[in-house]
């Protein structure tokens, strides 16, 4: 993996803890600056991911994160997990209304391939807890995703 | 046997449908800035340069403090020699030893000395003194254990003085050469072909 690849994997993981791209940008920076100045040459994803993580826990602990919205328990569970396609912007505005630890969770499965053991070992919670998580996200996401379209439809 | 869907390293799972796609979408697509990428890239180089820099510098002012350490340590050691072989040549000299070998040649006296290691003759430093010094006799003795010579001159002016000769060692070569006053004496010591010369006379 090259610098710049690893950079990107930073910020994309920054922006899967903040769903804020102007947030997920300076902690990306931060993560990487601090990456250098403790580990040096040693330049390790999970090294990165810790780092960023560290630094999002800290600034949320210090109030400065953005405000985490969850989306409100829902009624309805959807009868299975196929989704409509969404346009960028609007998986974008879903995936900001999970809780942080679910979009996190999703993120290192669905994007960076971890197993469930990997993220409980990289975020410290337990490989059920990851597995829930995982689930809570993607039920959340199908849910909202399916409302979403309905009230598009009705719109026409 | 079946496969528990998250262990494993492709991303997505089977029952994931279509919500790890477009997430796994969502996020490649997310990228930095490239000006912001470089940035931070030739940053991260920046402080990678001047970490290396820094250490450099740390490990030169270690060899330089270890260098000035091992000096003060050389100094200190040929000073403490120095005091050692002028506090034993004192020594010899006040207790006015009768001299073995009663001469006035050199040549006779390496003759008679013939356990010495080195040679015996007149050191240059005595033969163009102004002080015209005389062999009287000599005796073997020691020098920081290290067998020597000890011989009695006297000068135009009839005042004995003793002069020790020996051969250089490590710990001896490394004494530097020196004119110094001692409990009412005046001691001089040199080199002179590889050999050690200390030179005792009551200070007049």
């Amino acid at each position: 993996m090259t610098d710049l690849e690893l950079l990107q994997a930073g910020y994309r993981y920054a922006l899967s803890l903040t769903a804020d791209v102007a947030e997920a940008e300076d902690l990306a920076q931060q993560g990487w600056l601090r990456l250098h100045r403790r580990y040096g040459g040693r330049k390790k994803t999970s090294l990165l991911f810790t780092t960023v993580r560290r630094l999002f826990i800290d600034r949320f602990r210090r109030g400065r994160r953005v405000e985490l919205v969850a989306l409100e328990d829902l009624e309805t569970e959807p009868e299975d997990l196929a989704m409509p396609s969404l346009e960028h912007v609007d998986l974008e505005r879903l995936l900001a209304g999970l809780r942080a630890k679910e979009r996190e969770a999703l993120f290192l499965h669905a994007v960076e391939g971890y197993t469930a053991a990997e993220i409980a070992e990289l975020t410290d919670r337990s490989r059920g807890t990851v597995l829930s998580l995982i689930h809570r996200a993607r039920r959340k996401l199908v849910a909202e995703a399916r409302q979403l379209g309905e009230r598009q439809e009705a719109g026409r | 046997m079946s496969t528990r869907p998250f262990d494993r390293k492709q991303p997505g799972g089977p029952h994931s449908g279509g919500v790890d796609k477009q997430v796994r979408s969502f996020y490649r697509r997310a990228t930095l800035p490239p000006e912001r990428a470089q940035a931070l890239l030739d940053a991260a180089h920046r402080h990678r340069v001047v970490r290396r820099r820094r250490r450099l510098l740390a490990a030169a002012a270690v060899l330089v403090v270890a260098a000035g350490i091992a000096l003060v340590r050389t100094v200190l050691d040929a000073r403490a020699l120095g005091d050692r072989v002028a506090a034993e040549v004192v020594l010899g000299h006040t207790k006015d030893l009768d001299v073995e070998i009663a001469t006035s040649s050199y040549a006779d006296l390496a003759e008679a000395l013939d356990k010495l290691t080195f040679p015996l003759h007149e050191p240059a430093r005595l033969r163009t003194s102004a002080s015209n010094y005389e062999l009287v006799g000599g005796r073997y003795c020691s020098i920081q254990a290290q067998l020597a010579a000890l011989l009695k001159v006297q000068d135009a002016r009839g005042r004995t003085a003793t002069l020790y000769v020996t051969g250089l060692s490590a710990e001896l070569d490394s004494l530097p050469g020196t004119t110094r006053s001692l409990e009412g004496v005046e001691i001089d010591v040199w080199n002179e072909h590889d050999l050690l010369y200390a030179l005792v006379r009551d200070a007049s």
